[in-house]
């Protein structure tokens, strides 16, 4: 064919960037966690142990299974939570007056930001005593006044994942905005006419038109919640103790803490794995019902 | 349907006064809802932003009121923290991450939005799927791979990485974008002269530029506020403003209003942009991830 | 100025057959139509003369030149769309000057050409435009003077006119006519519009699934249509198709049908199929007539009145003077014009 030369030419460096950027390290990663290697030991790879990594994983390694348990509890709240404020939000934003839009925006700020900023702010805002947030949450809630939130067990779980909310739920209201102000307006108008109740319409017109958005929202949430780590890292470390070490903390701190490099990379497959069950299951429950 | 023509003015029904009443009561919910968001989401931000200004005894005091300082960004700027190194190095890997990611991606969504491949449609979604994968997977052989060639704490290691996030967005973003254009403009073009390449050049790039803007506006966010890997593979020479953030973390405690100082740095360009993000960004998220 | 070979040029789109093997020569000048209903294959083949398409078999040769796996731009054939393809990022003088931009031509000569070629089609104020900020009536003519500011070789449109309003297309028809005779530029025309197709061409290709039907001048096509297909299709209202039998050089059907022909050679057979105009027939008495029945409708269209009637099966409609008038389930008769009587094959559908 004679556009063959521009037909793989153009694209060429989009293949050597992920070639090189994202094949080869995905594969090589898979060849590591075949290995026993600890940085620490040997600047070489270690010896080939076959999958005595993910045996370990499976069968001996409690820690592990307990960031498995953060991870579930963390992503369950954070997505449920997220999908819910959003949409209030954006039922509550969903007009184009000036003061709709400069809200908008102002809330658009908070999603810009770097996760790590996000994190590390809220980490100064929760702090004891001189905390701005943790004040103001002392002086309307009097129980929880001289709780140390970020450090308390009870607490910490809790204040991650509202600061997730707080830092995704912007961008989920304005899809549902989108989304809201593509609907067919008839549809609304004929429910108004027939005297339907503003809880009525949404739950039983609007709603259900959402669906296809809402599951999108709700898949990408979930993988976004499950791979979250920057907000640990900057936030709570993973403490108090390993209370919200998520399993990306977990693999994150074997691999570059411990230099347990196998054996992290071992993790990140069953990671990724079980995203990949948790995604097509998704989508079979979600999009199956559409057709 | 009753008085309309007996010319008395109607008195409204019992029903109608309720209907008005709930009609006040809700946008009173409105207005109260909406001021709650703007300040869950305002007041954290504003707080950071002024902490820049506050001396250290202030930063620990809940005063709203404080006297403005320009202290901590002399320090900021000093030999601890090199804030202005730190600047040029976001600046760097940010203008160097774009300046490869848009041309490829953009040649790359062309030649997916145009030619057949063996394979098909697998190439694009499965760039995107990559994206899913737990960012430690990729990041342990990259380190290990940086480290043998010795590009460990430079800035070409972090504009590399940042590719394999970017580009693979970038090009389902365009592409998206240029799958909606018709034939026409390139078929006309190709028919009055132009060769393939010179049609993409004159005609189909300046027609899509609306959705390479998307792209590039997505791109700049996500690789200015790129935390993870830049913690990974800087140490000193090279590190960041997020990872920078983490500097403020010493031994002899936060010194927070560093903190701020860097977080507000971040910021700045968001804020400047952030009317452009709110139209931009998010539907650039959204068309890559409904489609 | 060039002419333009078919040579068993077929397309298929993996199963689908987009045009069937086909050949056909366009001569140097000429303006050929190409006439058929939705996917029949005028575009497909119009695309493959263009270079935008690869043909799966057979050649295109233009000036006897094989030009089959050439690049649209080595082939200097202009093109219109439908949709016109205008550039929307440039003003309409850089639209019509690219081409020449292209070929590598200083600005101070685009200029003068593009005023030349401005002038031709009433654009002079228009230069400075987006195509955005432009009529229909007005970006068809940049499309035209896009195509024609390089005088290509060969100038293809494919349904150039189909997204103006009736009466615009009415007077860019007659634009396009009166263009393509002045600069006598080889152009073939797509169209599903029998009008459009018999005002502009020289010479026109009637096509069906792919393929051609039928090749010539619009007085053969309408005068001498080779099969029931071309009959049926060129007309308006279509030609009357009655089925009957010939015997002794008289055609009857069901329903007391029976016309002498004027040709008493034609062999007997028993399934024939006899078409006739509307126009061809005369409105007469029912006693005698060749045709009668009992009136089904009457429509006055302001210059006649096309009454119809039902005889045996079939519906037959005439044209008569438009101060006909009838009474509602009237007996009337139909005479018919035998110099403008069709004959065709009832199984083939072919011309006898
Ligand atoms: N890219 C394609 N892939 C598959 N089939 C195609 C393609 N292009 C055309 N076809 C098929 O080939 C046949 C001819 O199409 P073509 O576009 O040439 O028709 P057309 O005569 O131009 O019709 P219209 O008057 O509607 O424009 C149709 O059956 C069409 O469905
Ligand atoms: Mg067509």
């Amino acid at each position: 064919m004679r556009d063959s030369a521009l037909k793989w030419g153009l694209l060429a460096p989009a293949i050597l960037i992920s070639i090189a950027m994202l094949f080869y390290p995905i594969g090589r990663s898979f060849w590591y966690s075949l290995h026993d290697w600890n940085l620490t030991i040997s600047p070489q790879l270690g010896p080939f142990i076959g999958l005595d990594n993910y045996v370990r994983l499976l069968t001996d390694d409690p820690q592990f299974w307990h960031s498995v348990w953060v991870s579930c509890v963390f992503s369950f709240f954070s997505v449920f939570t997220t999908i819910v404020v959003s949409m209030l939000m954006a039922l509550l934003l969903q007009g184009s007056r000036q003061l709709e839009i400069n809200v908008r925006s102002i809330l658009v700020l908070a999603f810009a930001m770097s996760p790590a900023l996000v994190g590390i702010s809220w980490r100064f805002l929760l702090a004891p005593e001189f905390g701005a947030a943790d004040a103001v949450i002392g002086w309307i809630f009097p129980r929880w006044a001289d709780v140390p939130i970020l450090a308390d067990t009870s607490t910490a779980m809790v204040a991650l994942v509202l600061v997730d909310v707080w830092h995704w739920a912007p961008y989920f209201m304005l899809t549902f905005i989108g989304a809201l102000a593509s609907l067919p307006q008839e549809t609304i108008e004929a429910g108004q006419i027939d005297g339907a109740g503003r809880f009525r319409i949404f739950f039983g017109i609007v709603l259900p038109q959402l669906k296809g958005v809402l599951a999108i929202a709700i898949l990408l949430k979930t993988i976004f919640s499950i791979k979250m780590l920057e907000q640990v890292i900057t936030m709570t470390s993973g403490g108090p103790g390993s209370e919200t070490s998520t399993v990306p903390h977990k693999v994150y701190e074997t691999a570059f803490k411990f230099y347990d490099f196998g054996y992290a990379a071992a993790m990140a497959y069953f990671l990724a794995a079980a995203m990949l069950v948790l995604a097509m299951i998704y989508s079979r429950m979600l999009f199956g019902g559409q057709k | 349907m009753t008085s309309l023509s007996s010319g008395v003015a109607p008195m409204p029904t019992k029903a109608q006064i309720r209907r008005q009443r709930n009609r006040k009561t809700m946008s009173v919910l409105r207005i109260v809802g909406i001021l709650l968001i703007t300040a869950l989401w305002l007041l954290p931000v504003l707080w950071i932003c002024a902490t820049a200004f506050k001396s250290p005894g202030d930063v620990i005091s809940l005063d709203i009121f404080f006297t403005p300082t320009l202290d901590n960004f002399a320090k900021a700027v000093g030999p601890n923290y090199q804030l202005g190194g730190r600047i040029w190095n976001s600046i760097i890997v940010t203008v160097g991450t774009l300046l490869v990611a848009i041309p490829s991606s953009t040649a790359a969504a062309y030649a997916f939005s145009r030619f057949r491949y063996p394979g098909g449609i697998v190439w694009p979604i499965g760039l995107l799927a990559t994206q899913f994968v737990p960012a430690v997977m990729i990041i342990i052989p990259l380190f290990i791979l940086f480290r043998s060639i010795g590009l460990l704490d430079t800035p070409i290691a972090l504009i590399a990485v940042n590719l394999s996030v970017v580009v693979p967005y970038a090009i389902w973003m365009i592409k998206g974008f240029m799958d909606a254009l018709p034939m026409d403009m390139e078929e006309a073009a190709m028919m009055d002269g132009a060769s393939r390449f010179r049609a993409l050049i004159d005609v189909v790039i300046p027609v899509a530029m609306p959705g390479i803007i998307t792209a590039t506006i997505f791109c700049f966010v996500v690789t200015w506020n790129e935390f993870f890997y830049a913690l990974i593979l800087t140490s000193n020479d090279s590190v960041t403003l997020p990872v920078s953030l983490m500097s403020a973390r010493t031994d002899k405690g936060d010194e927070w209003e560093i903190m701020a100082v860097i977080g507000l740095t971040i910021m700045v360009p968001m804020m400047l942009i952030s009317r452009v993000v709110q139209r931009h960004f998010l539907k650039g998220l959204t068309a890559g991830a409904v489609k | 100025m060039a002419s333009v070979e078919l040579d068993g040029i077929g397309k298929k789109f993996g199963d689908v057959v987009g045009v069937a093997t086909q050949s056909m020569t366009i001569h140097d000048g000429e303006f050929m139509v190409f006439l058929g209903p939705s996917g029949c294959g005028k575009t497909t083949t119009m695309r493959m003369i263009a270079g935008l398409l690869e043909p799966s078999e057979g050649r295109v040769l233009v000036d006897g030149e094989d030009v089959t796996y050439d690049a649209p731009k080595d082939r200097d054939i202009a093109m219109v769309f439908q949709n016109y393809g205008l550039y929307p990022h440039m003003s309409v003088g850089e639209n019509i000057g690219y081409p020449l931009k292209v070929r590598g031509l200083s600005k101070a000569d685009r200029k003068a050409q593009i005023q030349d070629v401005a002038e031709r089609v009433e654009l002079t104020q228009l230069l400075d435009r987006r195509p955005s900020a432009l009529s229909g009536g007005q970006r068809q003519r940049v499309a035209l003077a896009r195509a024609i500011v390089r005088r290509p070789k060969v100038f293809l449109m494919d349904e150039p006119l189909s997204n103006l309003d009736a009466q615009l297309r009415v007077s860019m028809r007659a634009e396009i006519k009166h263009l393509q005779q002045e600069m006598g530029i080889t152009t073939v025309y797509v169209t599903h519009d029998q009008i459009e197709a018999l005002t502009l061409a020289d010479r026109i290709v009637i096509m069906q699934k792919g393929v051609i039907q039928q090749l010539g001048t619009p007085e053969e096509i309408y005068n001498t249509p080779a099969n029931l297909f071309v009959a049926n299709f060129i007309g308006s209202p279509s030609m009357n198709l009655i089925n009957g039998s010939l015997e002794n050089g008289i055609f009857t059907a069901p329903g007391g049908v029976h016309v002498p022909l004027k040709d008493s050679s034609q062999k007997n057979r028993a399934n024939v199929v006899l078409g006739i105009r509307p126009e061809d027939m005369s409105v007469c008495d029912a006693v005698g007539a060749m045709i009668s029945g009992v009136l089904y409708n009457s429509e006055m269209t302001g210059d006649a009145v096309f009454a119809t009637i039902d005889v045996g099966e079939a519906r037959v409609c005439a044209r008569g003077d438009r101060h006909l008038r009838f009474q509602k389930a009237q007996k009337v008769g139909f005479d018919l014009d035998l110099d403008y009587v069709h004959l065709f094959d009832g199984k083939s559908g072919a011309r006898l």
